[in-house]
């Protein structure tokens, strides 16, 4: 009997799990158990034909394969290497104490080659806690690995490799430097999930747009974008990402982690460094916006971590999946509950929506009038009320473009110049909030809230007259002040003045 | 008296007000010759033919008549909690009387002695399109209220847009508000507007011709409109295209002498368009609320006639300046300069906050802060989002 270790999808995270292999006398033939899904159960047929190619042909003998713990459900392609090198121990190609302290994934084809998985940035993850002395994985997913520290990841790229490499230490170490030598190559094409953003200078005027987008950016607000059709809306929201600060090393690795699982096999070439912008069309179903599967996968929410979530259409969108995106947005993640486990996708995005005013777009528009039929018009707005748009703290109008403003009258502001104002914006509010920490009121009481965020006397007049006018609400109360706080930390003030709430009114969402 | 009186009048009443929901309108214009509904309701053949009905007008009027079932009828509109007043009851509004097709009845949802307390006093009827711009609907706010204030009743069909607006201020300023529907009187149309419908119910009262279960059609809401008309001693439109329901609410208005107020609108904005045809045929142009209400009560005092200011009489005081603009040239001692140019860039439309900036030079931050404190002032109002006009 011969066993090592492989590794487990549970969400975003990996567990590891022991691979034992045996082989008895007996009608030839191959049984799995341990609730092995359907991709570990068709592993057997790979790695027949895969040894067989790399002159390791299984006896004619009956081979069990046992994955404990049994109750764990498996999934996937990355249990054929270390099912493979189970089997080949067991059958007397290796010496099966070689195979103790080792971890290894990675998919089997018939040529005996070693194809990439996903999710292994998990999966090294888990074997440098579980402490193996190295991981045999796919040559491709080696830049992954390479970024947990404590895995020693060895790239190989077939069956044949991974047999000598467990054999072999010399072997290893030049497994080793190959990989090393094969990232160096790629490390000079660039890394990212994508095109380059494009620039935020490229849109004229839409000065108030724009302006919504950097607070948003630097107050990490959900923003509403409402305007007629053709006025950029879509435009601006794909340069939001550009203008939040770069990923610091602990959110690319979140980032990749989740991207990883749901890479479905493609191969990330080391950390994902730039900030990921999902914009799932409006037809999207609520298990592919938040989540889910009967082995639950992430959905956009999670895919737009630490990123950008655009829903472009808002309306449009079905009543169950814009539901279902309440409690990722409140919580910043998403739990998805099923029989056996629960599974945790990270979920901390910000939320850019767009909508036309109405079906037609016309409606409020100062000289045209709405065509939309009261009955459309009413559904629509159905669609809006509720409680995701009380989870969105800004809503800025996109005018149609006046054909003179498309002139380049004035020099715009890049992406980069805003970016620094943003990152400046987030620097001011850590020190403020550290230096505050000690003597600010703690609770919810609005007098206590007004205390920690610093409110002027004049701005908390004029907010308070809001409220007296009836402009405001108890709600919109907490989220005018919340967004006049990050106003204030734009222009570096430690207290939140009578412009930054007169300001905040103006972007009030409603 | 009850929800349904068991006199003839009444049953004859609520059998024609059956029939004339059907289509046997005809027979309502028998009612304007001084015919009574129960000569109607209970006549023969012969009698009938004798209003000048055709002989095939009349067998099918007859056989309709057959297939009415009163009882039914009157246990809809005791379910339904509503109140029927027939033609020729002391309850019912003698203004209808001057119509060319008065009702047979009306069935009211609401409390008869309210209705019958807003029908003893002053009523005007605010009209417009279901699609108004921002302009429309706060023009619409300013005069509901300016007449609410002043005690008098606003009647309106209570449609999306305008209408809604009308009933909404009234009631928000404490008026008195009574509503007349196109559809069957027990339930709101449009279905958003339940809860206005609600509140008018607990005020005025909402109105209708058609009985309770009755299913509208094209051509209930026109014919609705007379009712507006006659119901209002004028009639202002707000807003409405140039083949606006409003605009045939305006025509039967005339057709009954009453005066007819529209709001001064765009060349460029259809939905003004109407206004201004109303306003070159002769109707009263609406400068200011306060102006609208005098005018309101000179015209309908004057017995008809046809008066006019003269240049000399519109006083200062009175020369259109929207509510916003506090001061026409310098500032007042309290007001902040940003929020004077933003106030002077907002005279005559509705602005975004980039186009504000553009205009005074203010950087949108400011521009938007100005915006909000004239807004908290009461002195603009936000149109959309980012979008403000003032106040009127």
């Amino acid at each position: 009997m011969a066993s090592l270790q492989a590794y487990a999808l549970v969400g975003v995270s990996a567990r590891p799990v022991l691979v034992e292999a045996h082989v008895r006398p007996g009608l030839p033939g191959m049984s799995l158990v341990g609730l092995p899904g359907a991709a570990v159960r068709e592993a057997s047929e790979r790695i027949r034909s895969g040894a067989a190619s790399s002159a390791m042909p299984l006896p004619t003998q009956r081979i069990t394969v046992n994955l404990p713990p049994a109750d764990l459900p498996k999934e996937g392609p990355g249990f054929d290497l270390p099912v493979a090198l189970a089997i080949l121990a067991a059958s007397g190609y290796l010496a099966p104490e070689q195979l103790r302290g080792v971890g290894a994934l990675g998919e089997v084809a018939l040529d005996g080659g070693v194809r990439p998985v996903s999710g292994v940035l998990s999966c090294a993850e888990a074997a440098s806690q579980a402490g193996v002395s190295f991981l045999l994985l796919p040559l491709p997913n080696l830049a992954e690995a390479r970024e947990v520290a404590g895995a020693v990841p060895v790239g190989v790229r077939c069956l044949a490799e991974a047999v000598r490499a467990v054999r072999d230490e010399g072997y290893r170490l030049r497994l080793h430097q190959r990989g090393e030598r094969w990232l160096g190559r790629r490390e000079s094409q660039p890394v990212g999930l994508g095109p380059r953003p494009p620039d935020l200078s490229d849109i004229a005027g839409q000065h108030a747009a724009k302006r919504a987008l950097e607070v948003a950016a630097a107050g990490a607000h959900h923003l509403l974008l409402s305007g007629p059709p053709g006025a950029g809306k879509t435009m601006l929201a794909r340069r939001l990402p550009g203008l939040l600060p770069s990923l610091t090393r602990f959110e690319a690795i979140e980032v990749t982690r989740i991207w990883s699982v749901a890479g479905g096999g493609r191969s990330l070439s080391g950390l994902v460094r730039e900030r990921p912008f999902r914009a799932p069309h409006h037809t999207v179903s609520r298990a592919a916006l938040v989540g889910g599967g009967p082995t639950p996968r992430p959905g956009e929410v999670s895919l737009a971590h630490r990123g950008v979530l655009f829903l472009d259409e808002l309306p449009e969108f079905s009543r169950d999946a814009l539901e279902s995106l309440r409690q990722p947005l409140e919580d910043g993640c998403v739990v998805i509950t099923r029989r056996q486990s629960a599974c945790v996708f990270p979920a901390a995005t910000t939320l850019i929506a767009a909508m036309n005013p109405c079906p037609c777009g016309f409606l409020g528009h100062p000289r045209r009038s709405c065509t939309c039929t009261a009955g459309a018009l009413a559904h629509y707005n159905d669609r809006l009320s509720g409680p995701l748009v009380d989870r969105i703290d800004l809503q800025v109008g996109v005018p149609p473009l006046e054909i003179d403003a498309l002139e380049p009258a004035v020099r715009e502001a890049t992406t980069a110049e805003v970016r620094a104002r943003v990152e400046g914006a987030r620097d001011f509010r850590r020190e403020r909030e550290a230096r505050t920490a000690s003597s600010a009121p703690a609770g919810d009481h609005p007098t206590a809230v007004e205390r920690r965020l610093c409110l002027s006397p004049p701005g908390r007049r004029l907010l308070h007259e809001a409220v007296a006018a009836g402009i405001l609400g108890g709600r919109g109360y907490a989220r005018t002040l919340g967004v006049a706080r990050t106003l204030a930390d734009l222009t570096g003030s430690w207290q939140v003045r009578e412009v930054d709430v007169g300001e905040a009114l103006a972007l009030r969402v409603g | 008296v009850g929800p349904v009186d068991q006199g003839p009048l009444c049953e004859a009443g609520l059998g024609l007000a059956c029939l004339a929901a059907e289509g046997s309108r005809v027979f309502l214009a028998r009612l304007a010759d001084g015919y009574p509904t129960t000569t109607l309701w209970r006549g023969g053949p012969r009698e009938l033919r004798g209003l000048g009905v055709g002989r095939g007008g009349v067998a099918e009027f007859l056989s309709r008549r057959a297939g009415v079932s009163l009882g039914r009828r009157r246990s809809e509109i005791m379910r339904h909690g509503l109140t029927f007043l027939p033609h020729g009851c002391p309850g019912y509004p003698v203004e209808l009387h001057q119509l060319a097709f008065p009702p047979a009845g009306l069935f009211v949802a609401g409390s008869p002695a309210r209705l019958a307390g807003a029908l003893a006093g002053p009523r005007v009827t605010i009209v417009g399109t279901r699609t108004p711009t921002p302009y429309g609907l706060a023009v619409a706010s300013a005069l509901a209220r300016a007449f609410a204030e002043q005690g008098v009743t606003v009647v309106s069909g209570l449609a999306l847009g305008i209408d809604g607006r009308a009933h909404e201020s009234a009631l928000a300023a404490g008026g008195s508000t009574i509503a007349v529907l196109g559809t069957r009187p027990e339930r709101a149309y449009p279905a958003g507007h339940r809860q206005l419908y609600e509140r008018v119910k607990g005020s005025g009262g909402v109105l209708s011709e058609f009985p309770p279960g009755f299913v509208a059609a094209k051509w209930t809401f026109p014919w609705r409109n007379r009712l507006l008309a006659a119901l209002g001693d004028a009639v202002f439109v707000v807003e409405g295209g140039p083949d606006s329901g409003a605009l045939r609410t305006a025509d039967c208005a005339l057709e009954l002498g009453r005066e007819v107020f529209a709001v001064p609108g765009h060349l460029d904005v259809p939905a003004q368009l109407g206004c201004l045809r109303l306003i070159y045929q002769g109707a009263w142009p609406v400068l200011t609320a306060k102006m609208a209400v005098e005018d309101f009560f000179r015209s309908t005092r004057m017995a008809r006639g046809r008066h006019r200011r003269t240049a000399a009489e519109v006083k200062v005081a009175d020369a259109p300046a929207p509510h916003g603009l506090r001061v026409q040239d310098g500032l007042l001692s309290d007001e902040r300069p940003e929020d004077h140019l933003v106030a002077r860039a907002l005279v005559g439309r509705v602005c975004g906050v980039d186009e504000l900036a553009l205009a005074t030079g203010l950087s949108p931050g400011e521009a938007s802060a100005a915006c909000s404190r004239l807004e908290v002032q009461g002195r603009a109002v936000r149109a959309g989002p980012g979008c403000y006009m003032l106040n009127i």
